[in-house]
Parts: structure tokens; C-alpha cells; sequence
């Protein structure tokens, strides 16, 4: 199957995703946020990038499709650069499952 | 803990099949357990660099982007995202990793990015462009394994709380119960002599 890639954040840190291919949707809002990712979820998008900033402000609504397969909702750095948290995701997920913060370098 | 049997012969024997598929099981999910980490491990050490990668190249080319924004006015920008020529799609594909289901992403590209004219943009604008276009396989790859990462680890806490009920609570619990039938019957069992030798006696005594 084919499936698509969106980009979800403020204007200015995915505008240049939209010249590459990738959907893009320009929210801030949770509301709005939830209802786009329901909506990329119902119609099985494989990939959606979240700028950190929003990731980590409504890690809440992400979390809830943590275990389908599709789509992998991935953190990007947006426009003020890393924030560290799309590691800090990892490494929770990891310590989580093994029991020790092994992610560390 | 002692489950609430009655002491009898049968269930004895009943507790003793329970206890054996109860083992047979634990060292299975163990083994589960002991792969699915093994996978995990290894994921970790490729994503760590990946991710730092990606993260890097990304703040870079967004930065770069505001550089070729600011020589631009609103509605050139506009205009150069108006219709994208460019499309990617992902091809998922479904891969069995231990019983668990994780996808595996290619990426489809039809077109090229060229959807503006080159006279009113910067050349920091292409290349920044161009840059982004490039990483995009890295980003790929990158949600394939975080997926994968995020689908093992949830996989590998529900085997481990398995393990640990069968290792801390069901194992002991019918081992306990095993005792104790076994230690009743044997009571029982001393009971009836003593009392037909009791009987014994007061017949002799007649």
C-alpha cells in the first residue's frame, strides 16, 4: 500500500516540507491538533511529523497511538532548533522496557 | 499462597499438570522476554546516531530556510508552495519481529521540487530546499525504527509482567498448594492406622 507523510506545526518550520512532498498542516491549537491526527490516523498516513515543541505540549494526544502500527508520530526540531526532545522519548520508552536508563550515552 | 482446593488425590494430581505447563510456559515467555531485549539493544545503538543526525541536519536546513525567507516578501513564499510538484509516498510493509507487528517503510518519490521560478528566490532557498529533500530518507528510516523501538518496548514490558506473575505468584502459589494436599493426605493416612489399630485393640480386648 501506499501511504503519505504529513508534517503538522507552526508555518514557518514546515513550509519547506511542502516543496518536498509532504502534506503540511499549520495548527498550534490542541483542539484543531487532535482532530488532524484523527483524521491522518483514519486515513492511515505512515508517517507524521511533529514539530518538538508541539510534540512535548500534547505528548498526551500522541501517546494514545503509541501501540498502532501506523502511522510513526515522530518528533522534528522546528524552528528554535533541538529542544532534546524527541531523545528524551526514546529514552523513556527504553527505560520503560528494560527497567535502566540504558539509552544514555 | 494456598489455593482453595480440597484435598484430595485428584486434585493432587491435577496441581502437579498444572505446575509443569506452568513452568513450560515461564521459560518460553522468558526466552520472549531474553530475544525481544536482544532486538531492542541493537535498535538503540543505530537510532542514537540516527536521531542526533537527523536532528542536526533538520535545525540546519530550517534555519537556513529563515535566511532565505527574510529576502523574500509574503507572497513569493506563498507562491512558491502553492503546488507542490513534488510527491513522496510510503510504501509500508508489515514485518514479524518476535509476533510483534512493525512496519517497514520505503519511500516513493514522483516528481522533482522545481514548483517556482528562480528569478524573484535566493539561492539559499534551493539549497535549503534540496538539503531537506535529502535528509528525508534518513527521516524515514529514523520513524521506521522509533516505531519499532516504541512497538518492542510496549511488547517486552507486557512479556516481562507475564514472567513475573508466573515467576512470583502462580509458580509459588501451586507449589505451596502442592505441599500442603500432599502433607493432608499423608495425615489422613497416619488418622486411619491409628485408628484401626485402636480398633484392633478394643476387638482383642472382647
Amino acid at each position: 500500500m501506499a501511504n503519505k507523510i504529513a508534517a503538522i506545526g507552526k508555518r514557518d518550520a514546515i513550509l519547506p516540507y511542502k516543496a518536498i512532498g509532504v502534506e503540511i498542516y499549520i495548527t498550534e491549537e490542541k483542539n484543531e491538533f487532535k482532530t488532524i491526527i484523527e483524521k491522518l490516523v483514519k486515513e492511515e498516513y505512515a508517517i507524521v511529523l511533529v514539530t518538538e515543541e508541539i510534540a512535548e505540549k500534547y505528548a498526551d494526544i500522541i501517546k494514545e497511538y503509541n501501540e498502532y502500527m501506523i502511522p510513526s508520530i515522530i518528533p522534528v526540531p522546528g524552528t528554535e532548533g533541538s529542544t532534546g526532545y524527541g531523545a528524551r522519548r526514546l529514552r523513556e520508552a527504553v527505560k520503560k522496557a528494560v527497567g535502566a536508563d540504558i539509552y544514555a550515552e | 499462597m494456598i489455593l482453595k482446593v480440597n484435598a484430595t488425590r485428584m486434585e493432587l494430581l491435577q496441581m502437579k499438570k498444572k505446575l509443569i505447563i506452568a513452568k513450560k510456559g515461564h521459560k518460553l515467555l522468558k526466552d520472549k522476554e531474553d530475544e525481544l531485549m536482544r532486538q531492542l539493544l541493537e535498535m538503540i545503538k543505530s537510532i542514537r546516531e540516527l536521531r542526533k543526525e537527523v536532528e542536526n541536519e533538520i535545525s540546519s536546513v530550517v534555519g537556513r530556510y529563515q535566511f532565505a525567507k527574510a529576502s523574500m516578501n509574503k507572497e513569493t513564499e506563498d507562491e512558491i508552495f502553492l503546488i507542490p510538484t513534488k510527491k513522496i509516498n510510503i510504501s509500508v510493509r508489515e514485518k514479524n519481529l518476535m509476533s510483534v507487528r512493525v512496519p517497514e517503510f520505503t519511500k516513493e518519490v514522483e516528481g522533482k521540487i522545481r514548483s517556482y521560478g528562480y528569478a524573484f528566490t535566493s539561492g539559499e532557498l534551493d539549497a535549503s530546499l534540496l538539503a531537506l529533500d535529502k535528509i528525508m530518507e534518513k527521516v524515514v528510516s529514523l520513524a521506521e525504527k522509533e516505531k519499532t523501538i516504541q512497538l518492542l518496548a510496549d511488547e517486552i514490558e507486557k512479556t516481562r509482567r507475564r514472567v513475573n506473575a508466573l515467576e512470583y505468584i502462580m509458580i509459588p502459589n501451586i507449589e505451596d498448594t502442592i505441599k500442603y494436599i500432599s502433607q493432608r493426605l499423608a495425615e489422613m493416612e497416619r488418622s486411619n492406622t491409628t485408628r484401626l489399630m485402636k480398633v484392633k485393640d478394643i476387638v482383642r480386648a472382647h
